[in-house]
């Protein structure tokens, strides 16, 4: 974000701008002004561009980050520019067009989002040696070559280990479904970008094409940008006539799961004619604040304030919260350490703790064994959380499923079977209404035999032959499904502060800035979630220790660290020094 | 890049139909009611509003193809667009389009798709839009992608003097826009400016303004009392530009000024407007840098325009003056009926729409019928001097000369056909150079039935039978006769060649005379040869010595001498009149009708050869 304007540029981010290189690299510590440099990088190009049918790319990790450049540059980024994520880039650029060379169908391929590819759930395909099977679309390309992927997956049940022997077999299983159906997700999209741009044959030629059309790729948050896609984007950046700005920050990669590395800054610095910048003084963090990131930084280096920075305020503050919870004592303390007219965030590192300061019924709370009923659920849940459009197109699955025996039908294929889209989407709507209507009392079989009525009535509308067999198959009783179903909403959620406050994972908050921030750490244990104090000073993958970084670095003025009292207590004993970077000590 | 194909279904009248297209100008021909004009809607409606320079054409359900039984198809209309020949630069910019070719890159080509689809239960209509064959991949194309290929239409009703005068449509503002750079926008906004601060300053302007304001005061009063100014025009560029007016600039000098006299537009006719109009916007767009392939699609440019003229801007769209041919941006189609156009404009650049005598509609290139460049000269001159009658008929009986084109009416009219009902033209080729103009024709070609009518041309030898007064050989035209064998006279190889060579085409149907038409007219029928020779007669004031009653009456009653009097008489004599003097009379001969109307010489009195009928038979098939 904007730091105060007085000094822009300063001379690093005024070396960075009138960089002749190629490509210029830039490492660059939170806060330092980097989309700043970006956006004003990309208004000298905007303000000389004169080549009539080509354009700038400029790509950024997050929609977010892509909003921000979008508002500062206003109106001047339609076509033939491009401004959005990579993600969205090599889709339209790469894999659309010229999916067809390595095995999507000519007519074209269709990209299923997420979250709607998490309720996928066939074609399924064999992964390791005890015969456990997971969906296709649950298989992620992590990292490795385009001939040997290293793939991960994770559906409902968890993570599934993918045995390497079992590699080549899904792969052709994948390409069997890109080449049958044009059906792909995201990581396919990756995947398949990588494969077309770094193909010995025809990569080049379809490099040089795009880097026709775009001769000037600009790239923020590199560090997040996952495996195939990095390589993808390497090979447009290696095509001699691009000139291109790289922004990032290798200490706050916080996308290792997705296949993210930092080491992809050496690649890029590598490529014939880039430079290396660093911007090391930060224009956000006080002084205190930037010493807990120096402390946590991955790298080693020194995230500097300026030298008129203030302070800052750093706090620890102790909870004893076996569930995190943000309760009236909690929300006391926050209020007395953020002014009024501060902006506050809350942050933590998973959903589920995010969930529980919020007092909400936590996702996948589906009680029974019928796949449909939990889909529904979790449709439910998307569409509670402002994602409607997706909600409905998995409760749409569920019905084309029985209707035209179909899981995801084309608007056309729709109209083609005489379906009327308005007649369609009342009936969608009217599913979801009956899916997340409460009833006093109802259990989860109750819910379930409801919502089959519900489908089986509009199905019946579309012309389906009833065959109510075919419906209790998917929306099958259990005795698990005996439990209640109850709206988990808590009682004791102090309101005033949530209003106030914005409440969201670290993920989220990537890229942003508050005038406090609160990271809350919720009770160790010894399963699933690791102490800090060992979490974050690691002997091998760094990936927590950046993302707390990454938590820390996003505060202006206060950063209050929330840990429970055994977290505080292991800190205190295996890390003194950062303890001691705190100017309180509180507790609830 | 140029669009090199426009593929139509099941839109207005055009159930399914191909064009091909080549860069710079495409003429397109047909009938009236053809679909020409649907054409052009459908490639207006497949690039949308966004590449619409003014009014983007709407659909609805009314557009659906209708079947024979009054039924509109449940298919939707859908429109494919081929580009080809894309610069590097332009494969780039029309990625989202592009149909990527492996092996040649440099060969890829674009594609955009449009399919309108109407729903009769909802009552609604959908419409989608993709390129590069993409069907399934529901990205659509991008706008920008759309605007890089802009679609001009000067439609049949266009009105010229409106978009020439100034305002909002302004043509002249437009070419104005697109050459302006920077600097030349100031200078011209400086003059304005000037003019502007001169009026503001001049008494009488400044007298008007405050009585207007003193009126306006009296009728709102003081609180809704607006200001009001005269100026010529808000100094700045695009409103200036359009304020502009285009003037004819008159021979003389104005006498009170001695600068140069000018008129109004509006003084001039419609078609001089036309034609000013065509080259202002064919200007504009050449000089418009923001397109990558401006489209302009021009109605029957014929309007207005009197023959000579409509040769002038022939030559103008086909070798326009702005640039060569092959340097040229525009890519320009001309749909017309005008002969004078077709036959003006290259032939390769027509393209012939016409029904198919068993698929319907089809378009056929005159370019792509294989034709070598001598030959198409040769077309070329033939439409000329023919008014391409051919390109706008539904049937054509190809003949040698001016006897067959002057007797074929009349003999077809005897048998209760009338050509001109039927779209039939009778050419004649003057001589018997039949191949090029038939190489257009084949089912895969111009598929209109058509007749090629020739004689049989057998080689002439003497009658030794046939001895002078002395008893010697007798070696004049007298004694000639076809050359027989096996007492069936011999057709000469060119014939023969001729007959073999169509032999397969369902399209062309070669018909022949035995020997030509004076011998075969007069071997139809017995009373045949009499009927010719009072035409004959009628040639002369006083009785002909080549043909005559009294020779005809020696013949007695063999019909193959009779026949043989009037060919030696007509063709081989050495006469003071020919065959065309004939044909002439004995077409009015056979015209003539007594007073209840019926025909003075019977039908029954005048046979009409068989191969004469064939030929006719063939072209009215349908």
């Amino acid at each position: 974000m904007s730091p105060s304007n007085s000094d822009f540029p300063n001379s690093e981010q005024k070396d960075v701008l009138d960089s002749t290189a190629r490509i210029t690299v830039v490492r660059a510590c939170p806060g330092s002004g980097k989309t700043r440099v970006f956006v004003e990088s990309m208004r000298r190009h905007l303000n000389s561009w004169q080549k009539k049918g080509t354009g700038i790319a400029a790509l950024s990790f997050t929609n977010v980050a892509q909003e921000q450049i979008a508002k500062s540059l206003g109106n001047s980024l339609s076509c033939p520019h491009f401004v959005g994520t990579l993600d969205s880039f090599m889709l339209r650029f790469v894999v659309r067009p010229f999916g067809h060379l390595v095995g999507l169908p000519r007519e074209g391929s269709r990209l299923i989002p997420a979250p709607l590819d998490a309720a996928m759930e066939y074609p399924e395909v064999q992964v390791n040696s005890n015969h456990q099977k997971i969906s296709l679309f649950q298989i992620r390309f992590l990292d490795g070559t385009e001939d040997a992927p290293n793939l991960t997956a994770r559906d409902f049940r968890g993570p599934a280990n993918i045995e390497a022997s079992y590699v080549p077999k899904i792969l052709a299983s994948k390409k069997s479904l890109w080449e049958n159906r044009g059906l792909i997700t995201h990581t396919d999209s990756h995947y398949l970008a990588a494969s077309i741009l770094r193909h010995p044959k025809f990569g080049k030629a379809v490099s040089q094409l795009v880097a026709r059309r775009f001769p000037v790729i600009l790239v923020d948050e590199l560090q997040d940008t996952g495996w195939f896609l990095g390589h993808a984007l390497l090979e447009l950046l290696r095509v001699p006539s691009v000139s291109g700005l790289v922004v990032g920050d290798p200490d706050q990669a916080i996308y290792e799961f997705g296949g993210a590395r930092p080491t992809i800054f050496n690649d890029v610095e590598n490529l014939e004619g880039a430079v290396c910048y660093t911007m090391t003084k930060t224009h956000r963090c006080p002084k205190l604040i930037a010493a807990i990131s120096s402390a946590l930084s991955d790298s080693g280096s020194t995230v500097s304030s300026r030298d008129d920075a203030e302070d800052g305020r750093t706090i620890f503050l102790i909870h004893e919260m076996t569930k995190a919870c943000l309760d009236e004592k909690l929300s006391a303390q926050i209020a007395e350490a953020c002014q009024e007219n501060e902006s506050l965030a809350i942050i933590a590192r998973k959903d589920a703790t995010i969930r529980g300061l919020i007092g909400e019924s936590t996702a996948n709370n589906f009680k029974g064994v019928s796949h449909a009923g939990r889909r529904l659920d979790h449709a439910m849940h998307l569409f509670c959380h402002g994602q409607s459009s997706i909600a409905s197109r998995m409760v749409a699955k569920e019905l084309s499923w029985l209707v035209l025996k179909n899981e995801s039908p084309t608007n056309e294929e729709l109209r083609n079977n005489d379906i009327d889209i308005r007649e369609w989407k009342h009936a969608l709507y009217g599913i979801l209404q009956s899916v997340c209507s409460y009833y006093d009392g109802e259990d989860w079989n109750d819910w379930l035999k409801r919502v089959k009525k519900t489908i089986g009535d509009s199905a019946v509308k579309f012309n389906w032959e009833e065959n109510r067999s075919e419906l209790s198959g998917r929306f099958r009783a259990s005795e698990k499904g005996n439990a209640k179903r109850i709206a988990v909403i808590a009682s004791n959620i102090d309101d005033s502060i949530c209003d106030k406050a914005i409440v969201k994972t670290i993920h989220q908050v990537k890229g942003d800035e508050f005038d406090c921030v609160v990271l809350f750490v919720p009770k160790p244990h010894s399963k699933n979630a690791p102490c800090p104090s060992e979490e974050w000073w690691p002997a091998s993958s760094s990936e927590e220790r950046r993302i707390a970084f990454v938590a820390a670095s996003r505060a202006k003025k206060t950063l209050i660290m929330c840990v429970h009292r055994n977290t505080y207590d292991a800190l205190k004993e295996k890390r003194p020094k950062f303890v001691a970077l705190f100017q309180q000590i509180n507790n609830i | 890049m140029y669009l090199s194909k426009i593929v139509v279904n099941n839109f207005r009248n055009l159930k399914m139909i191909e064009v091909e297209l080549s860069q710079g100008l495409n003429v397109i021909v047909g009938e009236n009611n053809v679909g020409k004009t649907n054409l052009l809607d459908a490639l207006r409606a497949a690039l949308g509003s966004a590449s619409a320079f003014v009014d983007p054409i709407r659909l609805s359900k009314d557009d659906l193809y209708v079947d024979q039984n009054g039924q509109a198809v449940k298919e939707p209309i859908r429109v494919d667009l081929n580009f080809s020949d894309l610069s590097g630069d332009e494969q780039a910019e029309f990625l989202e389009a592009l149909e990527y070719n492996q092996e040649h890159p440099e060969c890829s080509t674009a594609s955009i798709h449009f399919e309108w689809s109407w729903s009769e239960k909802t009552e609604r209509w959908h419409s989608r839009r993709w390129g590069g064959g993409k069907s399934n991949s529901e990205a659509p194309v991008p706008e920008d992608v759309l605007q890089s290929v802009p679609v001009t239409l000067l439609a049949a009703l266009r009105d010229a003097m409106s978009a020439l005068v100034p305002g909002r449509q302004s043509r002249l503002g437009r070419l104005l826009g697109v050459s302006a750079s920077e600097d030349e926008k100031i200078k011209l906004q400086e003059i304005i400016k000037k003019a502007n601060s001169d009026l503001q300053s001049n008494e009488l302007i400044k007298g008007a303004e405050e009585k207007i304001r003193q009126a306006l005061k009296g009728a709102s009063g003081p609180d809704f009392g607006q200001d009001v100014q005269i100026r010529s025009s808000e100094p700045e560029f695009e409103r200036i530009v359009k304020n502009l007016r285009l003037v004819l600039k008159l021979r003389g000098t104005a006498a009170e000024t001695g600068e140069p006299a000018i008129q109004e537009l509006r003084s001039n006719g419609l078609g001089y407007n036309n034609l000013i109009y065509i080259a202002t916007v064919l200007a504009e767009l050449e000089a418009s840098a923001n397109a990558t392939l401006p489209l302009l699609l021009v109605e029957e440019p014929e309007a207005h325009l009197h023959p000579q003229l409509q040769i002038l801007l022939a030559d103008f769209l086909a070798n326009s003056k702005l640039d060569k041919v092959e340097n040229r941006k525009v890519q320009t189609i001309v749909t017309t009926h005008s002969p004078t156009i077709a036959s003006r404009v290259p032939t390769e650049t027509i393209r012939v729409l016409h029904q198919d005598a068993v698929s319907g509609l089809r378009c056929t290139c005159l370019g792509k019928c294989g034709l070598s460049a001598r030959e198409a000269n040769q077309l070329r001159r033939m439409l000329d001097i023919t008014r391409a009658t051919l390109l706008f008929a539904r049937g054509i009986i190809l003949v040698e000369g001016i006897s067959e084109a002057l007797l074929f009416p009349v003999l077809s009219k005897r048998l209760s056909i009338r050509l001109e009902d039927k779209g039939v033209s009778v050419i004649p080729v003057c001589g018997v150079e039949f191949s090029t103009i038939s190489k257009l024709f084949g089912e895969d070609k111009l598929n209109i039935p058509i007749s090629i009518v020739t004689d049989g041309d057998p080689t002439i030898v003497h009658d030794a039978e046939i001895k002078k007064t002395d008893g010697s050989n007798d070696m004049s035209w007298r004694s000639e006769i076809p050359k027989k064998d096996s007492n069936i006279i011999e057709i000469s190889a060119r014939v023969r060649k001729l007959i073999d060579s169509f032999a397969q085409n369902n399209v062309v149907s070669v018909s022949r005379s035995q020997v030509t038409l004076e011998y075969d007219l007069a071997f139809a029928g017995y009373s045949n040869a009499d009927v010719i020779c009072e035409a004959w007669m009628r040639c002369f004031d006083g009785e002909p010595r080549t043909l005559n009653k009294e020779a005809l009456k020696l013949c007695g009653d063999d019909l193959e001498k009779r026949a043989l009097t009037v060919w030696r008489g007509v063709c081989r004599a050495n006469s003071t009149r020919g065959k065309s003097e004939l044909a002439q009379q004995l077409a009015e001969l056979l015209e003539e009708k007594d007073e209840t109307g019926s025909y003075k010489i019977h039908l029954d009195d005048f046979a009409v050869p068989i191969y004469i009928k064939d030929a006719i038979d063939h072209v009215i098939r349908r």
